[in-house]
């Protein structure tokens, strides 16, 4: 559960997915469940290459297993408490 | 087999067969269609779909014009009268379907959005006998229908403008894509009379009769207009609420519709939800009255009610909402003159802006989209869902499942450790539901209470959970919605790859090895028992590789990082949870007086950034004894440490970007442990101990190269001497610890003679530091006014030297300014040449740093009882 | 020492830089932040390189980002690059 956390906190924020077909989507997260599947709203083109040209498209739904990358910025994330998470993570997933 | 009547007895389907025939003969020919075709396209018709009837029913003439938007099909033939709940041709124009005639059109118009047969095996049509009066209500249609073709479009439209005008605040009636009931079309599909009875203040007083039936419970029609102006007082944003509790209790309530209550909760929820929500608080009968009497009133009107229904009537077939929109708000301008005679609140009549009447569509529009789903589940039914969905995202121990959220909300919150999960998700599912289990605002309590009960649930259904399947473990579960195949739930999947892990039982470590430290490290120890290597091995520790290997290796001691890591988190649960912390098995895990390895482990896990990150935490835990012993061990490896080898301009000339962030970070980090450390709970022997440790096992004078090592010097010898100053605490000093401190110092000063000047690093060095921080990131190694204009910090220096010399006798400070005479004139001389060389636009930037310079520099000579100032060195008075 | 899963390696060199192999010839290097037993890794400070044939020249793309999320079902390896 440790990055359905993560993402959580990561709701509102503008962050770039990248898909596994290589389009390249911008977007402000509003949703994430436990398979990572996101919800992306007021969609724009990140990088007009990859961009499918969705123009009458605002929001959309991206199933989680369809994403290669998700760009963030650092301010977004705490990076110790992210170590100290992933940590956890590791322990519990030991037991 | 024989799926959809395929034939397997025809030839070439059997494609082994195929291969073996062909096979014989050369296949040289093209092929020919008809003979590689295998009639695989050929499907017969189902027949003996037996089931088919009963699967999709065949009970009711349905047709095939389902409009499941907002009226695009035409009005079928095979619409049946009344009964029917398809959708009606909304998008007809006034004209044409004020030019349309028969029953039977009317008849098809008004139903509900919500009525299309998407659930099937549910029978969603209205009983005809419940909903309609068609004997009341048809003869009456075909009098008045006649007449509004007379009116244009272009007048209706005035017509409606102005009252949309007139009525905006009402404007939310209007959504139901539902002419107004009363305007001549058999109310059927209608709600609770009572209601509705409002509504209809334009209807001729035959209608006022047919309407308590008709009523469907959402309908907007005619009656919600009525029922805003009883609940003007409420305020509009109360009539988007969703209807289905309200309306099921207005149901119950209604006496009229006692029957409705037999088909249990699903017609009454078939229907869509009035716009308005009657608000649980209003009780139907207190309305029923009042609509009795408005019809009362209405039917006293004669002539104006009248044409007034008949302006109304074209326009009921208004194109998609808007239209329908606008009539209420025509019978609302209407109705309205009756109001003031009422004597009931109204606001004075406006004319509606543009930008009114667009709001007016939105919010029609989104109560349509409320309205259109509305009534499909029962009350039961959304908290059953609630409570399922609840108990997948609620656990008891939310640090568990969800560590990075829970301690990043209270870092962000400033740490404070506000409501507790359970009524942060009670809340925020209230939210997002729009407080519909609430009503009103002032219900918001109410239903926060619930919600949060609801989660209580959750939880308690989420913590037995996994008591279920501990007992439960590889069989197929009942689960709330049916079976479940796997064992564990979605949150925690079966892992792939059990990997067998044997754990090795913990070494048993005696206590002894570390009381005889403690019993050494109390008192003075002028000779420490364990030798450890001469500062001279310093040199060997510049390759950090050999360091590592000589400590365990890097991956023993990066796993030895990672087990503090675990210890320290397994703490800080402990303390979230109120429990007693107890640090031995932390203490184990430094490794601090492990022997075995040449460098102490301790120190390796230091050059690592996460394991600098970790000490404050871990200082959190231990106890005094365990940090001085730490120190200890910290203080007599110096040289092998990491970041005093990187600090050093001897070993480390030119330094990296990266570099000057450990030892940034090392600084802000370690440092600043240590010193509260000291100022709070060290005496003054344990300080002295230190120092001596750091004395007598290391290279001082390469120790003072380095930025870091001297302020760690500096350190030891400013407490000592604050100690040695602080009369006021009452103990003075003994003349043992006196004289043991004189003997310590002495024994510094040593080290350190004939070597001062080397603590000031060369100008290569500096201006070095100063590149490479401007280009990279800015650190406390330099000081500047702006980022561009960096120079060398070297009040550190300075800094030591002042303590050096304030714990000294006069000797000592006579010979510390003999060795750094250089030194001194030297920044005398480089702040005067600033701020009489620097060119007009870098005044103020020269200056800065000349200011600097005298500052620093007068660090240490203030102590001497001079000052330097403007050139000059004077007596400082 | 207890024996190690290969996730626990993988956790020893958290907050160090690591080199990951993906699918599509892509290889990425960065500050390892998180990971899972998914493999799905935070990484920061992380340089990717994209490798393609482009008539028949072997073409490398690198791309910067100060903070990424990569799915775990796209790594194939994990490592600590050469010092």
């Amino acid at each position: 559960m440790l990055f359905f956390s993560f993402f959580k906190t990561l709701v509102d924020q503008e962050v770039t997915v990248e898909l596994k077909n290589d389009i390249e989507l911008k977007g402000t997260l509003k949703s994430v469940d436990q398979f990572l599947n996101l919800k992306l709203d007021n969609i724009e083109c990140s990088d007009a290459s990859k961009y499918p040209h969705l123009s009458s498209v605002r929001n959309i739904f991206i199933r989680g297993s369809t994403v290669r990358y998700v760009y963030l910025n650092k301010n977004m994330v705490d990076t110790n408490l992210l170590q100290d998470a992933a940590r956890r993570e590791a322990m519990s997933s030991k037991n | 087999m024989s799926f959809f009547g395929f034939d397997t007895a025809l030839p070439g389907q059997n494609k082994g067969s195929g291969r073996k025939r062909n096979g014989a003969k050369k296949n040289n020919a093209p092929m020919d269609f008809e003979d590689t075709y295998q009639g695989l396209g050929e499907y017969e018709n189902e027949e003996d779909d037996y089931l088919n009837a009963e699967t999709f029913g065949d009970g009711t003439e349905l047709g095939a014009d389902f409009d499941f938007g907002y009226g695009r099909g035409n009005l079928d033939a095979n619409t049946s009268s009344a009964g029917h709940v398809e959708q009606p041709a909304l998008n007809r124009s006034y004209a044409s379907a004020a030019a349309s005639a028969g029953p039977g059109a009317l008849n098809a118009g008004y139903s509900l959005p919500s009525a299309h047969t998407m659930d099937e095996g549910m029978d969603f049509t209205p009983m005809e006998s419940l909903w309609t009066n068609q004997s009341a209500v048809i003869p009456q249609q075909q009098p008045q229908n006649p007449i509004p073709q007379v009116l244009s479009m272009g007048e209706i439209e005035r017509q409606q403008f102005q009252q949309q005008q007139q009525q905006q605040q009402h404007g939310y009636m209007n959504m139901p894509p539902m002419p107004p009931m009363g305007y001549g079309y058999p109310p059927h599909a209608y709600g609770p009379p009572g209601v509705n009875n409002t509504g209809y203040q334009g209807l001729p007083q035959d209608f006022s009769q047919s309407v308590p039936q008709g009523y469907p419970q959402g309908l907007p029609q005619g009656g919600p207009m009525a029922m805003p102006m009883h609940m003007a007082p409420m305020g509009p944003p109360q009539h988007y609420q969703p209807i289905p509790v309200p309306m099921q209790q207005h149901e119950q309530q209604t006496p009229q519709q006692a029957h409705h209550q037999a088909p249990a909760s699903l017609p009454q929820e078939a229907s869509p939800a009035p716009v308005l929500s009657r608000e649980p608080s209003e009780s139907p009968s207190s309305v029923q009255p009042q609509e009795v009497v408005r019809a009362d009133q209405f039917s006293s009107v004669g002539v104006p009610e009248q044409a007034f229904a008949q302006e109304m009537r074209p326009p009921h077939n208004a194109p998609g909402n808007r239209g329908q929109a606008i009539i209420p708000d025509q019978v609302m301008r209407e109705i309205a003159p009756r109001e003031t005679r009422r004597g009931s609140m109204r606001k004075p009549q406006e004319p509606l802006s543009s930008e009114e009447l667009k709001k007016l569509r939105i919010r029609q529009a989104k109560v349509d989209k409320i309205l259109r789903h509305s009534g499909v589940m029962t009350p039961r039914d959304k908290d059953f869902i609630t409570r399922y969905q609840l108990s997948q995202i609620v656990t008891d121990d939310p640090y568990n499942e969800d560590f990075y959220f829970q301690v990043y909300k209270i870092i962000q919150r400033g740490g404070i450790v506000g409501e507790s999960n359970k009524g942060l998700i009670a809340r925020a599912y209230l939210e997002h539901s729009g407080h519909r289990l609430g009503g009103r605002y002032k219900r918001a309590d109410v239903a926060l209470q619930r919600m949060q009960s609801q989660v209580e649930k959750a939880v308690t259904v989420a913590k037995e959970r996994p008591q279920k399947s501990r007992e439960n473990l590889d069989g197929a579960k009942e689960g709330v919605l049916g079976k479940i195949s796997s064992a564990r739930n979605s949150k925690a999947p079966r892992r792939q790859l059990q990997i067998p892990l044997q754990k090795e039982e913990e070494d048993e470590v005696t206590s002894q090895a570390i009381e005889d430290v403690v019993q050494s490290m109390n008192g003075v120890e002028l000779s420490s028992s364990k030798a450890r290597r001469r500062s001279s091995y310093a040199f060997r520790s510049v390759d950090q590789r050999a360091v590592l290997s000589r400590s365990g290796g890097r991956k023993f001691v990066l796993s030895l990082i990672e087990t503090v890591y675990s210890e320290v988190l397994e703490l800080e649960a402990q303390l979230r949870s109120g429990q007693d912390t107890d640090s031995s098995a932390l203490w184990e895990t430094l490794h601090i007086s492990d022997d075995a390895y040449e460098v102490s482990p301790f120190i390796s896990i230091l050059s690592f950034d996460k394991g600098v990150k970790i000490m404050p935490r871990i200082f959190n835990f231990l106890n005094k004894e365990q940090k001085l012993k730490l120190l200890y061990c910290f203080f007599s490896e110096l040289s092998h440490l990491n970041i005093i080898v990187t600090s050093s301009y001897k070993t480390n000339p030119d330094p990296s970007d990266s570099q000057l962030k450990k030892l940034e970070l090392f600084q802000s980090v370690f440092l600043k442990i240590i010193v509260s450390f000291l100022s709070s709970s060290a005496e003054f022997l344990e300080v002295l101990g230190l120092l001596l440790a750091l004395v007598k096992n290391n290279n001082v004078s390469f120790i003072s190269t380095s930025k870091i090592g001297l302020n760690l010097i500096t350190v030891l010898i400013s407490r000592a001497a604050l100690i040695k100053q602080d009369v006021s605490r009452g103990n003075v000093l003994s003349s043992m610890e006196a004289s043991t401190w004189n003997e310590i110092y002495d024994k510094l000063f040593t080290a350190l003679e004939t070597k001062l000047a080397v603590v000031f690093p060369p100008d290569e060095y500096s201006s070095r530091v100063v590149a490479t921080s401007s280009s990279g990131t800015v650190t406390s190694a330099t000081v500047g006014q702006s980022s561009k204009h960096q120079f060398y910090d070297q009040s550190y220096i300075w800094q030591f030297l002042a303590s050096l010399a304030l714990s000294g006798k006069l000797n000592h400070q006579r010979v510390i300014i003999d060795e750094i005479r250089e030194e001194i004139f030297g920044t005398i001389s480089r702040a005067e040449q600033l701020s009489s060389t620097a060119p007009v636009e870098e005044q103020q930037i020269a200056l800065y740093q000349r200011d600097k310079l005298y500052q620093d520099l007068n660090l240490f000579l203030n102590v001497m009882g001079l000052v330097a100032r403007d050139g000059e060195i004077s007596e400082l008075k | 020492m207890s024996m190690d899963t290969p996730l626990d390696l993988l956790k020893l060199n958290l907050d160090e830089i690591v080199f990951v192999k993906l699918r599509g010839a892509r290889e990425m290097t960065g500050t390892l932040q998180a990971f899972d037993s998914h493999c799905n890794i935070v990484l920061s400070n992380a340089t990717e390189t994209i490798y393609e044939l482009v008539d028949g020249d072997l073409k490398s793309t690198t791309k910067d980002s100060e903070m990424v999320f990569v799915r775990g079902d796209s790594v194939t390896l994990i490592t600590t690059p050469s010092e």
